[in-house]
């Protein structure tokens, strides 16, 4: 009897697309990782985390990079973070709980969303179409993450570089998302 | 409309979805000697004031939490968003 093996496929994978001096290109080598607080033991994962990764976590709407770079960590809600490093195996999640000990829940989500990062000039008036956060670099300056929706469709958007921004969306619709940003780019320029 | 999320600031209104009376959050005690009765006027009976009015907003599109949200009905003006959690914590639940 044949042997199948069955591995991950990465939604949307290999994309990528220039609208004028703007870059669409689909993230396919990073692991997300939920981090779920223990009720009770915030101050034992503040402390555990800031001794690992060198940064205390992340506040309400921010994201902190660890000391080294090697990964990013958005706020997502009072009790969650995701961990955002690159990919090295189907578990990802064993890694953060092994550095992380036992004040949180750590689960895999990287299957779960589509990753698209965006850089360019003219992200702004693309995102201002179909998104209700106010994205004005005043207002949601580099350092700033944030769940909210674009068109209908979930997603969380992170303020990761002068040039750009990352966005995430669940991986059910991400071929919906990435037509709602393409078409969005459409109508706010000569692409 | 514009909710001021007393965490992550002013959120657009499509972020959130409605429940109701936030007095659901105070559930009766079941073992209380009218708990019938208790438990009666807290499944059917509301008021519906027009004027302030403390509410349940749920951030779906956000970071999930749940708000009490004073509002007016008549002027739809938010006068107060508070941390659903942290209203049942202060109130002793």
């Amino acid at each position: 009897m044949a042997e199948f093996k069955i591995e991950p496929f990465p939604f949307l994978w290999g994309k990528e697309r220039y609208f004028g001096d703007n870059y669409l290109e689909i993230i396919s080598d990073q692991s997300i990782v939920s981090m779920a607080i223990t009720r009770g033991d915030e101050e034992k994962f503040s402390t555990q985390f800031t001794n690992i990764f060198g940064n205390p976590p992340p506040k309400p709407g921010k994201f902190v990079n660890s000391i080294d770079n090697d990964y990013k960590f958005l706020w997502m809600s009072p009790d969650q973070i995701f961990a955002l490093f690159k990919r090295e195996n189907l578990y990802p999640e064993t890694k953060i709980q092994k550095l992380m000990g036992d004040s949180g829940f750590y689960t895999d989500q990287t299957d779960n969303w589509c990753q698209i990062k965006l850089t360019g000039p003219h992200l702004i008036q693309v995102f201002e179409r179909i998104c209700p956060l106010d994205l004005n670099r005043q207002k949601f300056p580099v350092g700033n993450c944030a769940r909210t929706i674009m068109e209908h469709l979930s997603t969380i958007i992170v303020h990761d570089s002068e040039e750009g921004f990352l966005v995430l969306s669940p991986s059910s619709s991400s071929e919906s998302f990435l037509e709602a940003i393409e078409q969005s780019f459409i109508n706010t320029g000569d692409y | 409309m514009i909710i001021d999320h007393p965490l992550l600031g002013p959120r657009d209104a499509a972020e959130f979805v409605y429940l109701g009376d936030a007095r659901l959050i105070n559930r009766p005690d079941w073992a209380s000697l009218d708990a019938d009765q208790e438990f009666y006027e807290y499944l059917y009976l509301r008021d519906n004031p027009e004027g302030q009015h403390k509410e349940l907003w749920y951030h779906e599109q956000g970071d999930r939490s749940w708000l009490v949200v004073t509002r007016n009905t008549f002027t739809h003006e938010i006068i107060n968003v508070e941390l659903a959690r942290e209203v049942a914590q202060n109130s002793g639940r």
